[in-house]
């Protein structure tokens, strides 16, 4: 608790809390929702950024707790960052239907596939960034390049399945709550991919950053 | 590496309860208010000491609505040592405290490590300014190259070693027993053991702890 008070007050980058607010973009009626997700990795990496600047390392390293403890904290912090923006695209999608409609000519419609696809977007993101930031983690913009190269591809590749996959495009691009069984399915995987990766993500970002010098 | 029997690699988080460490260089959060940096450091440490740390913050002149960036590197290192002083470690380590400071501002340093020192506060600082150490060091460990070649107190230290000055080169019989030599406008210096220097009885007197670092340190760069 205490590294996460540390994280929020002395970490945190404050477009974490405007990121938050592009939640709100599900409410456009042509959009590719799942970018919303992205804004947020942005946010993270923003915060990593500040850090090194900031010489967070140097800092914690002389706080009372492990290497395994620094790296839990900033990925708790990156967890709860992106659970609460999908929480709040999920109010979003729970309102869009008071605009008239829930389609979306851009992609997925605003319904409960878009928050398993958020999953998707962060699981990758963390699977991607943590692992090869924490082996060096004087260099953040390589490991931002390469998550948001993934992420970029599967959002890609997510607009186009919404067109031409059949069930894609007949069961999970459509307004709730039809298919809501094989929603909630698919919503059930991406959370536990989520799940899954974030932990490979942590189990290899503390054994990376176990063998780092800190330059103190 | 063990600390009071500890490894560190198995105990980080309970040894570093015990450590105070400041560096040279304190250039975390510059931007943040010293009084949110404190409120962080504190909720990591259960035997913090708000009394010590009002009483260290007001000695030092420093003022919690301030950022690091609006403070001068003195001033850094002081809230550097506040802070480290305030969480009941038993002992202080200090990297480089006082370089790149003005005189007055080491001098005001030391004599802060000296009022310390009376309290009974342990502090083991590394520095390459050895005049500091003059002034307020009891005992010297002496690294080279991540090797620890001496560990006495600072007067035996200084006493073990005697420094000969020559014109032109340390005579043949001298030669072999000289720790290290350094050249002169005149000539040359050599540092010999005093129980050689004596032994051969050299003309030479007591080298103070930069003649002594600086002739061991060229021998090893040899």
């Amino acid at each position: 608790m205490n590294l996460l008070k540390k994280e929020f007050r002395l970490c945190m980058h404050p477009t974490a809390p405007m990121m938050l607010a592009l939640s709100a973009l599900v409410l456009v009626p042509a959009y590719p929702y799942a970018i919303t997700c992205f804004y947020m990795t942005l946010a993270i990496f923003f915060t990593c950024l500040t850090s090194r600047e900031n010489h967070d390392a140097a800092y914690t390293a002389c706080l009372p707790v492990s290497r395994r403890d620094m790296v839990r904290g900033r990925m708790l912090l990156s967890c709860i960052l992106e659970l609460v923006q999908l929480l709040a695209c999920l109010g979003f999608v729970f309102l869009r239907p008071l605009t008239g409609s829930t389609e979306n000519s851009a992609g997925m419609d605003a319904n409960i596939a878009v928050i398993a696809e958020g999953l998707i977007v962060f699981a990758l993101f963390n699977v991607l960034f943590f692992p090869r930031w924490y082996k060096d983690i004087t260099k953040v913009g390589p490991p931002f390049i390469l998550a948001g190269a993934a992420v970029f591809l599967y959002i890609t590749l997510s607009i186009v399945s919404a067109f031409a996959v059949p069930f894609v495009r007949d069961v999970l691009d459509t307004p709730d709550p039809e298919h809501l069984t094989e929603k909630l399915i698919f919503l059930a995987c991406a959370g536990a991919l989520y799940a899954a990766l974030t932990l490979i993500s942590f189990r290899l970002s503390v054994r990376r950053f176990e063998r780092v010098d800190l330059q103190l | 590496m063990l600390f009071s029997g500890l490894s560190m690699a198995q105990h980080a988080a309970e040894i570093k309860q015990k450590i105070g460490f400041v560096s040279a260089g304190m250039t975390y959060y510059t931007g943040k208010k010293l009084k949110t940096i404190t409120d962080v450091t504190r909720s990591f440490y259960p035997a913090w000491d708000d009394g010590a740390y009002q009483k260290y913050m007001r000695r030092f002149g420093l003022d919690e609505s301030k950022t690091p960036a609006a403070l001068s590197n003195g001033m850094k290192i002081k809230y550097a040592l506040a802070l480290a002083l305030s969480h009941g470690g038993s002992l202080l380590l200090l990297d480089e405290p006082t370089s790149g400071l003005d005189p007055v501002s080491r001098e005001e340093l030391i004599e802060i490590f000296l009022s310390l020192r009376d309290e009974g506060k342990t502090i083991l600082f590394s520095t390459h300014i050895t005049s500091d150490l003059d002034k307020c060091a009891d005992r010297i460990l002496f690294l080279q190259k991540g090797k620890l070649t001496a560990d006495s107190a600072l007067n035996d230290f200084i006493g073990a070693y005697r420094l000969a000055a020559y014109t032109g080169s340390v005579p043949e019989a001298a030669a072999p027993c000289a720790l290290g030599t350094c050249r002169t406008k005149d000539g040359c210096t050599a540092l010999f053991r005093r129980e050689d220097a004596e032994r051969m009885a050299l003309d030479c007197r007591q080298p103070d702890l930069e003649e002594i670092m600086v002739h061991l340190e060229k021998e090893e760069a040899k």
